[in-house]
């Protein structure tokens, strides 16, 4: 016999899910119409970008990433990109990989646009950064699985609530980094701007934020690879891409689509993560 | 150095222990929480009998009949046949239905909101074909439809309806988790727009769009299966596209040998459909914990002690 020693032995209970269930639930399906038109730039960004991206002749889409990986990281890692550009086409997995592509602009560019101005507030703020700390706290620890569906029933589903799911779950970083970057940025950089008779804004433009900015790219990558290994969960509310061969492959226990629809993602984070990581330390 | 052995001993006797009463049954249960109750019901009866049950993982029938075949598990309560026919033949011999939860239990087929099928006149799946736009949310001019998850019998019978039929040119299946696009389709519905989706009876979709009232099963004319009768669809009787299911346990065939009993067991028993469908009607007012759950499977069978007493003989 076990002894009866917690609250819930003698049916002692918090009704907070039924109440969830029963005010916020009905409240979210009524509030479509307002997050339809919040989404809405979200939603032109990655059309376009989406577009764009599958009507880029693949001759072109390969050069363009040659360049970048031959500037940023030489000879052989443009050999490797270019084998895994044409590996991705061979398994005719090329027009997903776009709309990928697509997706994660979107989201890193409004990871960008939001995050860096928070990252900003905080370094000025020590309030702000105090509230700011536990909302990312929250936002990387909690499960994506726990808010896809309060974003399906604001957002709908496809490819742009996708790209919000994808975005909540990769901003954090940047934020932080931002935040971080330019705290360090050393005080006599800031008195000998001051000194000059520069503005605040101008020290931030001129001083700070270039003196942070190998941080604030670090943050960037984070960003990306987390907006990338976002890529199949958000196939659950039906973004399409790898992320959905990937989704569909696993549900009918199809390990071949798989392994190269996985492999398709892999290939993709390595080009934009060896990438990105250049660019800051070219910078 | 002493107290060493002791632990030591003291741990291998407990290993040994639970070798020796490993008469445990493996047990999984479908990821559709309307199974669940009658998984609850089954594992209760299987502990009655002496058996040591593992609390059941939820999982897709793609996951189970593999896991099953291999003998990772044995048993689970949650077939659907013939939908899952195709599943045991995969499993080449290694896995069986056996007995019946619910002989015909199981109906599903297409829905498209009441409000639009008497405004529009669509009787039957083809009659979407005119009005696409009405039921199109991503603006590629065709409809969008709410389909069967992959890796779920359902999505192989709606290929072939596809297939059949043409749906294609004018129905875009949408290809995302089941609860997630049937969120997307109520919060349509409730925002006034149409909505087309696939269900299955029992289910908890029917509860938050009320059959008959909200919604109406429509007609899929596909070649296999016969016009049936069927309250709350577009005509009083309709083809469904979908035979009705008997829902039926299925089990590892090598367990079922190596225990008599429990295939004895899963041959008697049987659970109406009327006190399912009231227990998912329960939990769709929000009793849906797994606690909740466990207690309505308590209360049907203190309710029904001589039947359930009538299994285990």
């Amino acid at each position: 016999m076990s002894l009866k020693l917690a609250p819930s032995d003698y049916e002692i209970y918090i009704p907070i899910a039924e109440w969830i269930e029963k005010n916020i639930k009905e409240w979210l399906f009524t509030q479509r119409p307002l997050f339809k038109k919040l989404s809405a730039p979200i939603d032109s960004v990655l059309n376009g970008l989406d577009t764009l991206f599958n009507i880029i002749p693949f001759p072109l889409a390969i050069l363009i990433f040659l360049y970048f990986a031959f500037k940023t990281n030489g000879f052989k890692f443009a050999i490797l990109t270019l084998i895994g550009l044409v590996f991705i086409d061979l398994v005719d997995l090329w027009s997903e990989s776009m709309t990928t592509l697509a997706m994660i602009f979107t989201a890193v560019i409004f990871c960008i646009l939001i995050g860096i101005p928070l990252g900003i507030l905080s370094s000025r703020s020590r309030t702000f950064e105090a509230i700011m700390r536990p909302i990312l706290d929250v936002m990387q620890t909690i499960p994506s699985f726990v808010y896809l569906i309060p974003v399906v029933m604001l957002f709908g589903i496809g490819l742009t609530p996708g790209v919000v799911a994808t975005i909540i779950f990769a901003l954090p970083p940047i934020i932080r980094l931002t935040n971080l970057g330019i705290r360090q940025v050393g005080k006599g950089f800031k008195e000998a701007g001051s000194s000059l008779g520069l503005s605040k804004l101008l020290i931030l433009i001129k001083i700070e934020i270039p003196l942070a900015l190998k941080t604030i790219m670090a943050g960037i990558n984070q960003t990306l690879m987390l907006a990338l290994s976002m890529v199949v969960i958000a196939a659950l509310i039906g973004a399409g891409g790898l992320g959905l061969t990937v989704y569909v492959a696993l549900g009918r226990l199809d390990i071949g689509s798989a392994v190269i629809g996985g492999t398709g993602i892999v290939i993709l984070a390595i080009i934009l993560d060896r990438i990105t990581q250049k660019l800051v330390k070219s910078n | 150095m002493n107290k060493l052995k002791y632990v030591v001993s003291i741990l291998a006797a407990l290993t040994i222990s639970s070798v020796v009463t490993a008469n445990e049954v493996k047990m999984a249960k479908a990821n559709w929480d309307t199974g669940y109750f009658q998984a609850e019901v089954y594992k209760q009866a299987l502990e009655k009998m002496g058996y040591k049950v593992s609390e059941p993982k939820a999982m897709k029938p793609s996951v189970f009949y593999v896991a099953a075949a291999a003998g990772d598990l044995d048993l689970w309560v949650n077939g659907w046949f013939g939908t899952h026919d195709t599943y045991i033949a995969e499993a080449k011999g290694k896995v069986k239905a056996v007995g019946n939860v619910m002989a015909k239990g199981g109906l599903q087929g297409y829905l498209i909101d009441k409000k639009t099928a008497d405004k529009l006149n669509i009787k039957s799946v083809m009659d979407i074909k005119k009005h696409a736009k009405q039921f199109d949310s991503n603006g590629d001019g065709k409809a969008d439809m709410v389909a069967c998850p992959p890796g779920w019998g359902c999505e192989k019978q709606i290929t072939k309806h596809f297939a059949e039929l043409g749906l294609g040119d004018f129905i875009n299946p949408v290809q995302a988790d089941y609860s997630a696009s049937m969120a997307d389709a109520i919060a349509k519905f409730k925002n006034g727009k149409s909505v087309l989706f696939y269900t299955w009876t029992p289910n908890w979709t029917v509860g938050a769009l009320e059959l008959g009232k909200d919604i109406v099963w429509i007609e899929v004319p596909y070649s296999q299966t016969k016009a049936v009768k069927v309250p709350n669809a577009t005509k009083s009787k309709i083809n469904m596209g979908f035979g009705a299911d008997d829902i039926r346990p299925a089990a590892n065939v090598d367990f079922l040998k190596a225990n008599p009993k429990v295939a004895k067991m899963l041959k008697k028993a049987s659970i109406p459909l009327a006190d399912v469908a009231a227990q998912n009607m329960k939990m769709n007012q929000g009793e849906k914990s797994e606690k909740a759950i466990k207690k309505h499977a308590a209360a049907w069978i203190k309710a029904n002690q001589s039947t359930f007493d009538s299994w285990l003989k």
